[in-house]
């Protein structure tokens, strides 16, 4: 079918409207993938709304509002002003040092993109089932379908937010065979994003080795070529976290406001991802000077803890999970529950096998930072490591049976969830002043004489 | 333009077009890459109606097919979905005694089959055996039926259930 190729074509579109309305300046590869991940998001808001509004849930329903969308991306692209360009990749200088981390990211990315495609992610979904629950939808075309009635099965899946279901069943209702390339296209759009917000405060040579970096993460690219819902926290994770930290860089209100929707974006894939609300909120509103008034943090996460809200309504009421909610919340102090919180944190969060090495860079990032006293870029590392903070708390409070429980709760949640912190880990470091004194001198060493640093969008 | 068209190989192109319909082969790709949990699913989506309701086996019973794959509810409704999945220990879901086929793999899985209409796993085979599971369970329930042994974790031959 040659629709399911249109179908992306037009929730692209869409992306790039949205990603115009915010009005911030991106780079090429940032814009494209920006335009993926809002759009992929946008296009499962749009079918829920219509369908909660009573339409079935149909291509030729939400279809129509995306296509609108698609036709305003199409008009931004064709009268908006120019994007910040591509820096020159292939300069003979920097070649030398790039092609290393060019190779690597490239099998890399080869790498997961045929693993993505060759093993289904229904393989893997015996748990969530994402997969089945978006096919079933495709079918039923309800949001409701009847698996909510009859079994327990879908109770996994239904616990979570629409996006990743939804994903999943515009993908077979617009004539995919298969789930691999819906999975892959936030992938994708997020790869771009890396690239290019670091080719924002970086050069050519060192936004590839940070993007190399977070692909040779074992975590990270075991769990975002199979999953959807890794792949979407991580990113809209990612972008509140760097979009706020350039709205206190450049002090301007426009990126803040476009890390509150992929908050909101954040809140329609997982609930568990607002811990990144709460660190952004923290880290603006602690940070001196990050932003005008101090009323502004608080309206940042104001939509996404509305849509949240509303969907823990939804689903205990209107889809009636309310009795067979698995997770029941412990509030008193428990030193062997920390104990165990605590070891978790630190095999999990600085194993190499896990993480790879992106918390290895995070703490001297932390250290130097603190020594040097800089203030630039402050609401990146204060807002990543509340985030983590606040998102291991979350997992003291949860209270499962026994300790074993726990730690095999820490195995399979937790773990999970590390991984939309590999993205932030390495920008703060890369970011940092050591990051930076490294950088300089690997430029150095290579002979480059380092180019003014792209210009800096003026919003 | 003409010429152009010519030149293309309209029976390579419905080759592909045909080809594309069954995904390339995807069939056999599934069947070689997921063995004989695939092979069931073929099986069953041939045998079976679309509206029936099959019991699998206990996945903490040995036997052959995979615990994740088709002795899973979730992976086998993704393939065969309008057919409903249920394990025999989930008797409390309300359609349970409406199931009229039952997947066994092993000797074990079969325990609470009664003898004269229990297959035989001679060289790892799998059946699929129709089977009123509402006549069967008022019979255990009656104590007609006695089973010859009860591993821990299924229920429906101690009549608890219902």
């Amino acid at each position: 079918m040659i629709t399911f190729p249109l179908a992306i074509l037009a929730v692209v579109l869409a992306g790039a409207a949205c990603t115009r309305w915010f009005k911030v300046a991106t780079n090429k590869a940032e814009f494209l993938g920006l335009s993926v991940l809002l759009g992929s998001g946008v296009v499962t808001l749009l079918m829920f709304g219509t369908h909660a509004l009573g339409f079935a849930l149909e291509p030729r329903v939400y279809g129509g509002p995306v296509l609108l969308f698609a036709l305003a991306g199409v008009a931004g692209l064709l009268r908006g002003e120019p994007l910040v360009g591509w820096r020159a990749l292939c300069r003979p200088s920097s070649l030398v040092a790039a092609l290393p981390f060019q190779l690597l990211t490239a099998f890399l990315v080869v790498v997961a993109l045929a693993r993505g495609l060759l093993i289904p992610n229904r393989f893997y979904d015996s748990i969530t089932s994402f997969d089945l629950l978006g096919s079933i939808m495709a079918r039923e075309e309800v949001f409701r379908i009847s698996l909510f009635d009859t079994t327990t099965l879908a109770q996994g899946g239904g616990t979570y937010p629409p996006f990743t279901a939804l994903s999943f069943a515009w993908g077979y209702q617009c004539g995919a065979v298969d789930s691999t390339h819906t999975i892959l296209l936030p992938f994708v759009g997020f790869l771009f994003w890396i690239y290019g917000a670091a080719r924002r405060r970086m050069g050519a040579t060192s936004a590839t080795a940070l993007l190399a970096a977070c692909l040779a993460s074992p975590d990270f690219f075991a769990y975002l070529s199979t999953p959807l819902s890794n792949v979407a926290v991580a990113a809209y994770g990612a972008l509140a976290l760097f979009y706020a930290n350039e709205a206190a860089r450049l002090r301007r209100d426009r990126p803040l406001w476009l890390s509150g929707a992929a908050l909101v974006l954040v809140a329609w894939t997982r609930t568990d991802g607002l811990a990144v609300a709460l660190g952004v909120v923290f880290a603006l509103f602690v940070v001196r000077g990050a932003v005008r008034s101090w009323w502004r943090p608080f309206l940042v996460p104001l939509p996404a803890l509305a849509l949240a809200l509303s969907w823990e309504w939804f689903a205990s009421n209107v889809l009636g999970r309310g009795g067979t909610s698995r997770l029941t919340m412990a509030m008193g102090w428990d030193a062997a529950r920390l104990r165990v919180l605590v070891a978790g944190m630190g095999i999990f969060g600085l194993y190499p096998a896990s993480m790879g090495f992106s918390s290895w860079g995070f703490v001297p990032a932390l250290v130097s930072w603190w020594a040097t006293r800089r203030a630039e870029d402050r609401v990146l590392w204060v807002a990543t490591l509340v985030s983590f903070l606040a998102y291991t708390a979350f997992f003291y409070f949860v209270n499962p049976e026994t300790q074993a429980d726990l730690q095999s709760l820490l195995r399979s949640s937790y773990r999970r969830g590390l991984t939309a912190f590999v993205v932030p880990f390495w920008l703060a470091a890369f970011l940092s002043p050591l990051g930076g004194w490294v950088r300089a001198r690997g430029a150095e060493l290579f002979g480059v004489s380092r180019p003014a640093p792209p210009a800096s969008p003026s919003s | 333009m003409g010429a152009f068209l010519a030149d293309i190989p309209w029976g390579q192109v419905r080759w592909l077009l045909e080809a594309r319909e069954d995904g390339f082969g995807r069939e056999a790709v599934r069947l070689l890459a997921l063995g004989k949990d695939y092979q069931v699913v073929a099986f069953l989506r041939e045998r079976t109606p679309e509206n029936a309701i099959i019991l699998l086996p206990d996945p903490d019973l040995p036997g052959p097919l995979d615990r994740l794959k088709a002795r899973n509810v979730r992976w086998m409704t993704y393939f065969l979905y309008p057919r409903r999945f249920l394990h025999t220990y989930e008797q409390d879901v309300a359609y349970f005694r409406d199931a009229t086929w039952v997947l066994l793999d092993s000797p074990e899985s079969a325990h609470w089959i009664p003898p004269e209409i229990r297959p035989s796993f001679e060289a790892g085979d799998v059946h699929c055996i129709r089977l009123n599971v509402r006549a069967l369970m008022d019979a255990i329930e009656r104590g007609q039926v006695s089973p010859r042994y009860r591993p821990p974790r299924s229920s429906i031959a101690s009549g608890s259930g219902s």
